[in-house]
């Protein structure tokens, strides 16, 4: 199936590196070390350049932590998004956020994708995203609150409730009149779940990807992957790499992550050995 | 005979053997709920009763399903080996599968009290189990603050040190007009389960000469836990 993020369109079977650039003083992976304008523009330049085809722009941290208001967000992130804008033109932005005035403000300063992190909490996201015709990432999050931490999360069939949850949602946002080409579904790994409920939604992506609608996987850096391989969250590259090879193999379209460079080369690597990429040099035994 | 043991630990599906990893990150914790479990079956019991909060009342019988594949890590059950209705609410499951961990085999069975009873009904139920034929063992389950750190599911809520201090001298001294004057509106805002189990326990006439012998009390991720066993008809040392 084609994407058409805003003004991306990207072909059937292509995979995408959506590289994450935070707005906040206080993420949990690199802790504010985008949060100046400057710094944030670097991270910019640097992810583009390393081959990155989304950009997503978040202004609220994911785990609890001060308050920040709706007007709060948008200046976070509003202008920001203005400023990548004039410096690439082409480029596809996302903006991080479940606050259907901060997406309409995002949409009007350029961004072309509404990444719904927390999975509809404000179903006024997908009438923004029809409005401007733009991308949205509808994520299973298990209905939990924005900003929270699972606590003895269960489920009686954990795939056949991110399935029906996500799928739901990217039903209504198509109600809604967003195009069918520009929505993706988001398995959520660590919202609403455990280390294993995570696992389980990494080995069984491809029952995502059956769904027909295209799947987006955020995997980069998250806890279940320090606590499987016992690991701080500044040594988790390698399980995050493999995380991303898993779920690329097993059809996934879009890639969140920190590592841009790293991911580009596993995602590169798996659609070749799909037989989706015709590999750079091919010389080998050729000449 | 009457309620000759009672023991409280989380229905923390981290202290279930299979759950926790492989590094078992709460093995101090585990082993602080074997140690109070092992007093309350050390009692010899006729039967035990698990008793935890819940949002619904609920009995049931140890014919019920764990169904602790919901947490993810464990197999879910085939087709027909356990009934959709025939399943335990997650922490009376928790406390199932803690009391076969600590080599419980004899009669069990389970209550659910719905958060909305109040802490007079919780004590005849406590009352009501310590009027038997049978000598009872009385397994209760629940946590302090969820607000105990940075790192906790809730936040943290700077309350919660205050909260589980007071929870921590009740238990200790086995104080049943601190336990019946547990506030619910304190309990939900601290993310706390403990309230009706303790105000069971609260009903339980020998209570009042029984100190609370504490296996571990300490937060986890956050969460406050308290494991203790009380020692009710004065026959262990």
């Amino acid at each position: 199936m084609s994407l058409r993020l805003g003004r991306g369109s990207f072909g059937d079977g292509e995979m995408l590196v959506m590289a994450i650039v935070n707005r906040t003083p206080d993420s949990f992976f690199d802790k504010g070390a985008s949060w100046a304008d400057d710094a944030a523009m670097e991270r910019v330049h640097k992810v583009v350049a390393e081959g990155a085809d989304i950009i997503d722009i978040g202004g609220v941290k994911a785990g609890p932590g001060e308050y920040v208001s709706p007007e709060d967000e948008a200046q976070r992130v509003i202008p920001f998004i203005a400023a990548v804008r004039a410096a690439y033109p082409d480029v596809v932005i996302s903006v991080d956020t479940w606050r259907h005035e901060v997406g309409r403000a995002a949409c009007e300063a350029g961004a072309d994708v509404l990444n719904d992190a927390w999975g509809g909490v404000d179903p006024e996201l997908a009438d923004v995203a029809a409005e401007f015709s733009a991308g949205i990432i509808c994520t299973h999050a298990g209905g939990a609150t924005p900003r929270t931490r699972p606590h003895r999360v269960a489920y009686d069939d954990l795939m056949g409730d991110i399935i029906g949850r996500t799928t739901a949602l990217a039903e209504a946002a198509l109600s809604a009149g967003v195009p069918r080409e520009g929505i993706v579904i988001d398995p959520g790994h660590d919202f609403g779940k455990n280390t294993w409920h995570s696992l389980e939604a990494t080995r069984r992506t491809e029952e995502m990807v059956d769904t027909g609608w295209p799947v987006l996987v955020s995997t980069s850096n998250k806890d279940f992957i320090g606590e499987t391989l016992d690991l701080p969250v500044d040594q988790r590259l390698i399980g995050s790499l493999a995380a991303v090879a898993v779920t690329a193999f097993a059809g996934a379209r879009i890639f969140r992550v920190h590592a841009v460079e790293e991911t580009r080369q596993v995602v590169d690597m798996v659609a070749s050995i799909k037989g989706l990429r015709e590999p750079s040099s091919t010389a080998r035994g050729l000449a | 005979m009457s309620v000759v043991c009672a023991a409280l630990v989380p229905a923390a599906p981290v202290l279930v053997p299979g759950l926790s990893g492989r590094v078992q990150p709460a093995a101090e914790a585990q082993d602080g709920a074997r140690s109070v479990l092992r007093q309350l079956i050390d009692s010899s019991p006729d039967k035990v009763v698990v008793v935890a909060e819940g949002d619904h009342d609920g009995s049931f019988d140890q014919s019920a399903g764990l169904a602790l594949y919901r947490l993810g890590g464990l197999p879910r059950p085939q087709d027909g080996e356990t009934a959709a209705g025939d399943l335990l609410p997650l922490p009376l499951a928790i406390g199932a599968a803690l009391l076969d961990d600590a080599g419980w085999a004899g009669a069990t069975s389970y209550r659910l009290l719905s958060t909305a009873i109040s802490s007079s009904e919780a004590a005849a139920y406590g009352a009501q189990l310590d009027d038997g034929d049978s000598r009872v063992g009385l397994l209760l389950l629940g946590n302090g603050s969820a607000k105990s750190s940075a790192k906790a599911p809730g936040s943290f809520d700077p309350n919660s040190e205050q909260f589980n201090a007071a929870l921590l001298a009740m238990i200790e001294q086995g104080d049943r007009i601190a336990m019946s004057g547990l506030s619910a509106d304190a309990a939900r805002e601290q993310m706390s389960d403990v309230r009706l189990p303790l105000q069971v326990l609260a009903g339980v006439g020998s209570l009042g000469a029984a100190a609370g012998v504490i296996g571990y009390a300490n937060e986890f991720r956050g969460v406050y836990y308290v494991c203790a066993a009380f020692n009710l008809d004065g026959s262990l040392a």
